[in-house]
């Protein structure tokens, strides 16, 4: 888990001047299929260290990130037995709304609270960009555990 | 063992806080670091230390550009090359003209100076920096570049290109420091225009765009004006090109609209130059 973690968050601190607001955020992505497929491992303190880190190294006024994260580890582990219970496509129609929702809070309330309104409205584009690459994001994520399932017994 | 004697009950019948109180929890946490950050700016330290333990991550998310970029260099087209080194060359000739003269220019106003018996103007000097990536933060227009207080830059020093000002710093990590574009809408830059002399206040519009406003005294400015830096707020130097004027609207206002294309709007920078007060360059 740490380690993909880490690894998202490296790809959410690439330079992509062509996508630069509206891309999907990859930590964001693994934050949700980890509070999907090990809630137990996948609380809040965790999410608030790995966005805060994802602040940092944006350059992001701190506390943003983890404010749409939180929400989102809350919403995929409250429904999670029914989103799991649908195919990637499936869980990704529902977990859009749960995005969008979201990043729609982090907007506002980083307008009430610090008075900063939105400059790249592109950035509202984001969840769905993110609910196009929640199959293969999942599949990715799983694959370790579904190697496992099929090592030979022998091996521990 | 004794009823609600938590060491002894089993893991799986403890009760702790459920979800939704957890996670409203941390969103009072995430709320106050916000606070803490952006409106008291207490949180520096934390920013610090951990923009070092992120420093790897970000060095290992552009690792593909760089290869990338050494990829182009060296399949680079050599008639390209020649044909850049001529306009490289020329370039060279024209600025050396243009350095020679502003050295002259400076030797005699330092002299004007001494006469009238002015204090000397402070002296810059310019700190080449590498744009490491563009902030994705939707709510902000900034720039990181590869210099920190370790190489001497302070907040609210300016950032330069070839054609004039970019931006400002307004935050300095260790290693990295965030340049602020002249073009956000929290932006505010003391300027002259060049033919008339008439000062004003710059204000960033978003989208590329500045606005002339509280200009002191009586409005003498025409569409084509050259709008500089006018140095008065003690962080710009004097002077420094900023953009043209574009748009002059007389719409029956009390003060006319007066909208100024910046010189360096193309967001599109490898590399820039800060412009260090003397006092402030790392040995």
């Amino acid at each position: 888990m740490i380690v993909t973690l880490l690894a998202a968050l490296a790809l959410d601190l690439i330079p992509r001047p062509w996508m630069a607001v509206w891309g999907p955020e990859a930590t964001l992505l693994t934050l949700t299929f980890w509070a999907l497929r090990a809630p137990a491992w996948t609380g809040f303190g965790l999410t608030l260290l790995v966005s805060i880190a994802l602040d940092v190294g944006r350059g992001a006024v701190l506390g943003q990130t983890a404010l749409a994260a939180i929400w989102v580890v809350w919403g995929a582990q409250k429904w999670r037995s029914r989103v799991l219970w649908f195919g990637p496509l499936g869980q990704a129609a529902h977990l859009v709304w749960l995005w969008a929702g979201a990043l729609a809070l982090q907007v506002a309330v980083r307008w009430l609270v610090v008075g900063d309104g939105i400059v790249a409205y592109g950035y509202l584009l984001a969840p769905l960009w993110m609910a196009l690459l929640w199959p293969l994001w999942y599949a990715v994520l799983l694959w370790p555990q579904r190697w496992r399932a099929v090592m030979p017994k022998h091996r521990v | 063992m004794t009823v609600g004697d938590s060491a002894a009950t089993p893991l799986s019948f403890r009760r702790s806080l459920s979800l939704t109180t957890r996670a409203w929890l941390a969103t009072l946490v995430a709320v106050a670091v916000m606070v803490a950050d952006a409106r008291f700016d207490w949180l520096t330290p934390l920013r610090d230390g951990v923009s070092v333990l992120v420093r790897p991550l970000v060095a290992a998310g552009q690792w593909p550009f760089r290869v990338w970029e050494m990829l182009e260099r060296t399949t680079i087209d050599v008639v390209a090359l020649q044909k850049e080194n001529a306009e490289l060359r020329r370039q060279v000739l024209t600025l050396s003209a243009q350095i020679w003269e502003g050295a002259a220019a400076r030797r005699e106003n330092d002299r004007l100076r001494a006469l009238l018996g002015f204090a000397p103007m402070p002296g810059t000097r310019l700190l080449p920096a590498q744009v490491l990536y563009d902030s994705p933060d939707p709510f902000s227009r900034r720039i990181v570049i590869d210099r920190g207080s370790n190489h001497g830059i302070q907040p609210g020093l300016a950032v330069a290109a070839a054609k004039g000002l970019v931006g400002q710093v307004t935050r300095v990590q260790p290693l990295v420091s965030e340049v602020t574009l002249m073009t956000h809408e929290r932006m505010r830059i003391p300027v002259t225009v060049a033919r008339t002399g008439m000062r004003g206040i710059l204000w960033g519009r978003g989208e590329g765009a500045l606005q002339l406003r509280d200009v002191l005294g009586e409005w003498s400015v025409a569409e084509g004006d050259e709008v500089v830096t006018s140095g008065l707020d003690g962080l710009f130097p004097t002077g420094l090109p900023v953009g043209r004027v574009t748009r002059v609207e007389h719409g029956g206002q009390v003060e006319p609209l007066v909208f100024v294309t910046p010189f360096e709007a193309g967001e599109r920078w490898r590399q820039l130059l800060v412009l260090v007060r003397d006092e402030t360059v790392a040995p």
